[in-house]
C-alpha cells in the first residue's frame, strides 16, 4: 500500500525524429492549409490573378483587334502614355474627381450618421432613407440624375430658373460636367458611407459620452476627443475605400457623360475602357491599366503608412 | 444638513412598473452608502438619476439642501466610477486622469500636480504613459478611480466597480477603496449586486428589490434585524434559514410537519408565520439539551467552517454552520439545538413582526 507509483517516462526519442521526419510534418501540415485555402485560392486565381497576369503580359505587347498579342513592345506602350497629352489629361481628371468626392462624401456621410445617432426618434426611418441609395444600381441613379440635369426639363434648371438663374447644360458644359458627374456620385456613395460610419458610432461605448458630460464636456470637445478618435477605425476604412472607388469610376460616366464634353470627364477607367473596345489597343489600355494599378497600391500604401498613425485601434 | 438626499424619487420607463419607486433617503457628507440588490433592482437607476445622466419621473434630488433635479450633471459637483471603467482607449493613463480636469479648465500645472498626487496614491507612477489596453484588469480599475480623485468633488458615485475584477483581487481592492476613502474624505455612493461587498464597506446601506427600497441600515442592523424576508435571504451567506411555521401554544410546526418546542421564547400572535434562523445559530445538542433531530443532506468543509444542510421535513433544508472541521457522513441523524432568542419571526407579507416601518427621513424641501 506504501508503494508509490511514480510516473516516470523514458526520455522522448528525440534522436529517432529525423530531419527527414521534420520536413515531412511539415510539409504535411502545408498541404493541409492547402487544402483548405483551395476554395479561395481558385476564385482569385479566375477573377484576379489570371486577369491581372494577363494584362501585364498585354502591357508590353502590340494587339490586333482580337485582343491577341502580335509582336514584343517592351515599354513602349509606358513611354507613349507619358508622352500623351490626353493620358495627363485624364489623370488630372481622376484626380479632380477623387478630390471633389471622396472628402464630400465621408463629411456628408458622418453629419448625416450623427444625426441619426443623436436624434434617436425615428432612427429606423432615417436610417432606411439615408441608406436607400446603397440599394441603387449606378444605371438606375445615372439615369434619374440624368432626368435631373436636363438643361430643358430637369428639375435643377427649373429650380434654377424659378429663383431667377440662368439656365445650365449640366453635362453637357466643359466646366459643369465634372462637377455634376461628382455631385452625382455622392450622392449614391453616401448610402453605404453613412450605414458604415452609423454601426461605427453605434459600437462606442456610451458610457464614455457619460463620463464625458460628467466631466462637463461640451457638446464640440466630446465630438472631438471622443467620437472622432473612436470612430477613426472606420473613418479610415471608408476614406481608403471611396478613394480606391473614385479612382476607379467608371458606370456613372459612361451613363452620363460618355467621358465628354471634349474629354473633361474621361476620369482613368473610362479612358482605359475606351481605349481597349472603342480604339481595340489592347496594348496600351493594358498598359494603363498597369499604371493605374500602381496609382491605387501607392496611394492605399501611403494612407495606411501615414494616415493610420492617426487611427486608434480598441 | 445631510449632503445629498433623495425625496419619494421614482423612475419609470413609460412600463406599468416603475424602475425606482418612492426612495427616499438622506445621506451624510464622508458617508460611504452603499445600495444593494439583486440585478435589475433599479440600483444603477438610482445612481444614474443622483449623477443627472437621466431625468426623474418624479420626486427630488437635493444636493447641499437644494433642488438639484435640473442641473446638468457637471453641475453636480460629482465624479462617477462606471463598471466597464469607460476609459478612453486612445489616451494615456495621465490624459485620461487630466481630461476632467481639462474641461473644468483647471490650470495646466494645478492638471499635472493633482494627476501625480493621484498615481502615487494608487501606485500609478509607472504606467502614467501607457494606453488602458496595456495596463492589467486592476490598473485599469485604478485608472478609473484615480479620475474621480483628480476631480477633487466631494460625491463620488461608483457603479459595481470592482466586478470585472476577479475575486482575490476584489477583496484586496475593497479594502484600499475603503482606506482611500476614509483618507480623501470622499462621499461616495456605491452600487453592487454582491452583499459580501456592500456588508463589509458600507457605513451604511439601502437594500432594494423591484426599484422599492427594503431597509436602510448599518450592516450589522440589516444583518441581525432584517425588515423583512427578502433582506433576510439577501444578506448573509449562506442565506438565512426560513420555513413556514403555524404557531402553536409553546412550539412551532415548521411546514406542518416538524414541531419544535420552544423553552423561553415568547411568540407572535399570528397563527401563520415565517420563521428565520440564521445557520450560526443552529449547534450540535449536546446530551441531555432539547433537541431536534435531522438528517445530513449535505456537507461543505471551507476549513475553517464546516456547512452542514440538514433536512428538516419534506423539501425544506436548514443549513447550520459550525466552526472547525467536522467528521460527518452524509444521511447521518443529528441532534440539533436550536438559538431560540436568535429566532426571527415574519407575517404572511414577509415584513418582520415588531420591524419599524420605514420611516420617511426627515426632509425640508427648499426650492
Amino acid at each position: 500500500m506504501n508503494e508509490r507509483v511514480s510516473p516516470v517516462f523514458p526520455p522522448a526519442p528525440w534522436s529517432v525524429r529525423t530531419k527527414r521526419a521534420a520536413r515531412q510534418a511539415a510539409m504535411k501540415s502545408w498541404l493541409e492549409g492547402m487544402v483548405y485555402l483551395f476554395p479561395s485560392l481558385l476564385l482569385f486565381g479566375v477573377f484576379l490573378f489570371y486577369p491581372l497576369g494577363r494584362t501585364m503580359y498585354l502591357s508590353v505587347f502590340h494587339t490586333d483587334y482580337q485582343g491577341q498579342p502580335t509582336e514584343f513592345a517592351g515599354l513602349a506602350h509606358f513611354v507613349a502614355l507619358l508622352q500623351d497629352d490626353s493620358f495627363w489629361h485624364s489623370l488630372k481628371a481622376t484626380i479632380l474627381f477623387a478630390a471633389l468626392t471622396v472628402p464630400t462624401t465621408v463629411a456628408v456621410s458622418f453629419g448625416l450618421a450623427l444625426l441619426v445617432h443623436e436624434t434617436r426618434k425615428g432612427i429606423g426611418i432615417f436610417r432606411t432613407i439615408f441608406a436607400s441609395t446603397m440599394g441603387m444600381s449606378v444605371g438606375v441613379a445615372s439615369v434619374i440624375w440624368m432626368f435631373m440635369y436636363n438643361p430643358a426639363i430637369g428639375i435643377i434648371n427649373r429650380l434654377l430658373s424659378a429663383i431667377g438663374g440662368v439656365p445650365v447644360s449640366w453635362l453637357l458644359d466643359q466646366d459643369t460636367a465634372l462637377y455634376a458627374v461628382a455631385a452625382a456620385t455622392i450622392w449614391m456613395n453616401i448610402g453605404l458611407t453613412f450605414l458604415l460610419l452609423l454601426a461605427g458610432l453605434q459600437n462606442i461605448d456610451p458610457s464614455l459620452y457619460e463620463s464625458a458630460r460628467i466631466a462637463g464636456m461640451s457638446y464640440w470637445r466630446q465630438l472631438w476627443t471622443v467620437t472622432v478618435p473612436l470612430l477613426s477605425p472606420t473613418l479610415f476604412f471608408v476614406t481608403t475605400v471611396s478613394l480606391i472607388q473614385a479612382l476607379q469610376t467608371f458606370g456613372q460616366i459612361d451613363f452620363l457623360t460618355k467621358g465628354g464634353p471634349v474629354e473633361a470627364t474621361n476620369v482613368f477607367v473610362y479612358a482605359i475602357y475606351r481605349e481597349a473596345f472603342v480604339n481595340y489597343q489592347f496594348g496600351s489600355a493594358s498598359a494603363q491599366a498597369i499604371v493605374l494599378f500602381l496609382i491605387i497600391a501607392l496611394v492605399t500604401f501611403l494612407q495606411f503608412r501615414f494616415a493610420e498613425r492617426k487611427v486608434h485601434y480598441q | 444638513m445631510a449632503f445629498l438626499e433623495l425625496v419619494e424619487v421614482t423612475k419609470s420607463y413609460g412600463g406599468k412598473k416603475s424602475a425606482v419607486e418612492n426612495v427616499n433617503v438622506a445621506i451624510e457628507s464622508g458617508e460611504f452608502f452603499v445600495l444593494v440588490g439583486p440585478s435589475g433592482c433599479g440600483k444603477s437607476t438610482i445612481l444614474r438619476l443622483i449623477a443627472g445622466l437621466e431625468p426623474l419621473t418624479s420626486g427630488y434630488v437635493l444636493i447641499d439642501g437644494q433642488v438639484a433635479n435640473d442641473w446638468p450633471p457637471h453641475a453636480r459637483r460629482l465624479s462617477m466610477v462606471f463598471q466597464n471603467y469607460a476609459l478612453y482607449p486612445h489616451l494615456t493613463v495621465e490624459q485620461n486622469m487630466r481630461i476632467v480636469l481639462q474641461a473644468q479648465k483647471v490650470p495646466k500645472e494645478e492638471q499635472v500636480k493633482r494627476c501625480m498626487e493621484a498615481a502615487e496614491l494608487l501606485g500609478l507612477t509607472d504606467v502614467l504613459q501607457r494606453k488602458p489596453r496595456e495596463l492589467s484588469g486592476g490598473q485599469r480599475q485604478r485608472v478609473a478611480l484615480g479620475r474621480a480623485i483628480v476631480a477633487q468633488t466631494p460625491l463620488c458615485l461608483m457603479d459595481e466597480p470592482l466586478s470585472n475584477l476577479d475575486a482575490k483581487l476584489r477583496a484586496k481592492m475593497r479594502s484600499e477603496l475603503r482606506r482611500l476613502q476614509r483618507q480623501l474624505g470622499m462621499t461616495v455612493i456605491y452600487v453592487t449586486h454582491d452583499q459580501t461587498e456592500a456588508m463589509t464597506m458600507a457605513d451604511r446601506m439601502m437594500i432594494l428589490h423591484d426599484g422599492r427600497p427594503q431597509q436602510i441600515g448599518s450592516p450589522l442592523d440589516v444583518y441581525n434585524s432584517p425588515d423583512n424576508t427578502f433582506v433576510a435571504s439577501f444578506i448573509g451567506t449562506p442565506p438565512m434559514n426560513l420555513a413556514e411555521a403555524h404557531v402553536l401554544e409553546h412550539s412551532l410546526l415548521l411546514q406542518n410537519e416538524r414541531p419544535i418546542r420552544l423553552m423561553g421564547r415568547s411568540l407572535p400572535k399570528a397563527e401563520r408565520v415565517t420563521v428565520g434562523l440564521r445557520p450560526e445559530h443552529i449547534d450540535r445538542a449536546e446530551s441531555g439539551e432539547e433537541h431536534v433531530t435531522a438528517q445530513v443532506s449535505h456537507i461543505e468543509w471551507l476549513g475553517n467552517e464546516t456547512l452542514v444542510t440538514f433536512e428538516l421535513a419534506k423539501n425544506l433544508y436548514w443549513t447550520a454552520r459550525w466552526n472547525g472541521q467536522w467528521r460527518i457522513r452524509l444521511g447521518e441523524v443529528v441532534p440539533l439545538a436550536f438559538d431560540e432568542q436568535a429566532l426571527l419571526f415574519f407575517d404572511e407579507r414577509g415584513k418582520r413582526i415588531g420591524a419599524p416601518s420605514i420611516k420617511r427621513e426627515e426632509v425640508r424641501v427648499r426650492q
